[in-house]
């Protein structure tokens, strides 16, 4: 077992996951109760001690906690993910396996609300204070496309004169009664 | 809570009512010597340091570059975006300057939002937050854009009279209760 | 004793001059300046968030070294300069000089303390 390929394998085979090359570089998806135990993996046994960053994506049904990690010895990337619903999602700390994760899973939890059990204090990172909502969860609305739509090309070959006349319609997402002009428009 | 009513906003009395040719050697001196704060945020404080920098020099102009803090400026240019986390302390800033004080808003991110008008912590503008003399457009400007912008900001002082900024002339209570609209007259039609 | 009293007269005429100066300066500053006090104007500087603690700090009692040190070598050059100028004249003459040296004896003493404790090498 060696090489991020090999390394990968292993990891999916031990926790039930699923390992698969995305774009020269393998990301390994482990069900969320085996996610401490599959960075401990990586850390200990994959060689890869240089933790760079970890965040969540929101898809539609489910969020994504993605976790890159790097080997320095080797030189290879590897990239651990993990999939919780979104009504009360939680995933297990990463710091007790790298510590540096502290402040990352604190971003994540103020943009996604994702909670992380274990993590010595999850306070807001960079948002300012008394900030309502999770920015970056799909169902945020983004009040200034509302307010104003966007002014340039949606499609190419449409600047200079604009796309096709057509109703102004909100961005996708925006409840109906939201907005400068409430009620549909 | 017993706190001291601060005294109105006045000016010297030589200041006030100078005679045309002191008050232009007044403004003289004070467009000359800006000692400028940089207030730099992002991409466009180095656009900022490079204008102050060798080649395209704004200490030419008068201007002596990195005041140490805002109570030894009388310039602030803010160059970068301006975060709604961080609006507060441009704010803070700005009135910790002494009087008379100018703002430069350089780049587009702090005159209107820039590229990233549409962000959820965005503060679209630093004329939201703080009143605004010049403002330099670009993405990053280029350094002959800032010192354009502060030879503008010369000439808008040459014109000035700190007078109408510090003691307005004030309404008499008269002109203050009169009504906006004048009653229509007797017999007029429409 | 017209003399004795014109030179400390020189002295005082220079002193009201330099106060003259100053006031003048500020006076003018007065005349000329807009003042327009608000309430975060007159706050605490603190890098534009509200300031945070006293104001007092406590100072270190181990910088005493560099405090006695200046004392040495000021003291030492304020009464060096003009005890030089004079003890070659007719009428002071080796009391002087001993004089002098044991002043100096006394601040190498102190030098010695400082060398001593080590402050006199870099770190």
């Amino acid at each position: 077992m060696s090489g991020p390929a090999g390394y990968a394998a292993e990891l999916a085979g031990r926790t039930g996951g699923a390992a698969e090359d995305t774009f020269g570089q393998w990301t390994v998806d482990v069900p969320v109760e085996r996610w401490a135990e599959a960075l401990e993996f990586a850390r200990d046994e994959a060689g890869c001690a240089f933790f760079d960053w970890l965040t969540a994506v929101d898809e539609e049904d489910a969020f994504a906690v993605v976790a890159h990690v790097w080997s320095v010895p080797e030189r290879f990337h590897l990239l651990l993910r993990t999939r919780v619903p979104r009504e009360a999602p939680a995933v297990p700390t990463a710091t007790g396996v790298y510590r540096g994760a502290a402040w990352h899973e604190r971003e994540t939890h103020e943009m996604f609300g994702i909670d992380f059990p274990g993590h010595p204090g999850l306070a807001p990172l960079l948002l300012p204070d008394g900030f309502e909502g999770h920015p970056l969860r799909k169902e945020f609305v983004l009040a200034a496309r509302v307010a104003k739509a966007w002014p340039g090309a949606k499609e190419p070959g449409e600047s200079g004169h604009g796309g096709p006349r057509r109703r102004r319609m909100k961005p996708p997402g925006v409840p109906d009664d939201w907005g400068p002009n409430p009620g549909g428009r | 809570m017993g706190v001291t009513p601060l005294p109105e906003p006045r000016l010297g009395p030589v200041a006030r009512f100078a005679p045309k040719p002191v008050r232009y050697v007044l403004n003289w001196g004070r467009r000359y010597s800006l000692w400028v704060f940089n207030f730099g945020l992002a991409c466009c404080a180095i656009e900022f340091i490079a204008t102050s920098m060798a080649r395209h020099d704004f200490i030419r102009l008068g201007v002596i570059p990195f005041a140490p803090g805002p109570r030894q400026a009388d310039l602030m240019v803010v160059s970068g975006t301006v975060s709604d986390k961080m609006a507060p302390a441009v704010r803070r800033l700005y009135e910790q300057m002494p009087e008379p004080k100018y703002v430069i808003s350089f780049g587009a991110c702090s005159n209107c939002g820039g590229p990233y008008w549409d962000s959820y912590c965005v503060t679209k503008g630093v004329d939201q937050i703080v009143p605004v003399d010049v403002y330099v457009p670009g993405c990053p400007p280029r350094p002959e854009a800032l010192l354009h912008g502060i030879v503008r900001l010369q000439e808008k002082i040459a014109a000035e009279a700190l007078g109408e900024r510090y003691a307005p002339p004030r309404p008499s209570a008269r002109e203050l209760t009169a009504p906006l609209v004048p009653a229509p007259g007797r017999g007029a039609s429409g | 004793m017209d003399d004795y009293f014109g030179s400390y007269a020189i002295v005082a005429v220079l002193a009201l001059i330099g106060v003259l100066l100053v006031a003048g300066a500020f006076a003018a500053s007065r005349a000329l300046r807009p003042a327009a006090p608000t309430r975060e104007k007159l706050l605490t500087y603190e890098s534009g968030v509200d300031p945070v603690g006293a104001g007092w700090a406590q100072s270190y009692v181990r910088y005493y070294v560099f405090a006695f040190l200046y004392v040495v070598f000021a003291v030492d050059a304020v009464f060096l300069f003009p005890w030089a100028t004079i003890f070659a004249a007719p009428g002071y003459g080796m009391t002087t000089l001993v004089e002098m040296g044991v002043f100096i004896a006394v601040l190498a003493v102190g030098l010695a303390y400082a060398w001593k404790k080590g402050v006199l090498t870099w770190a």
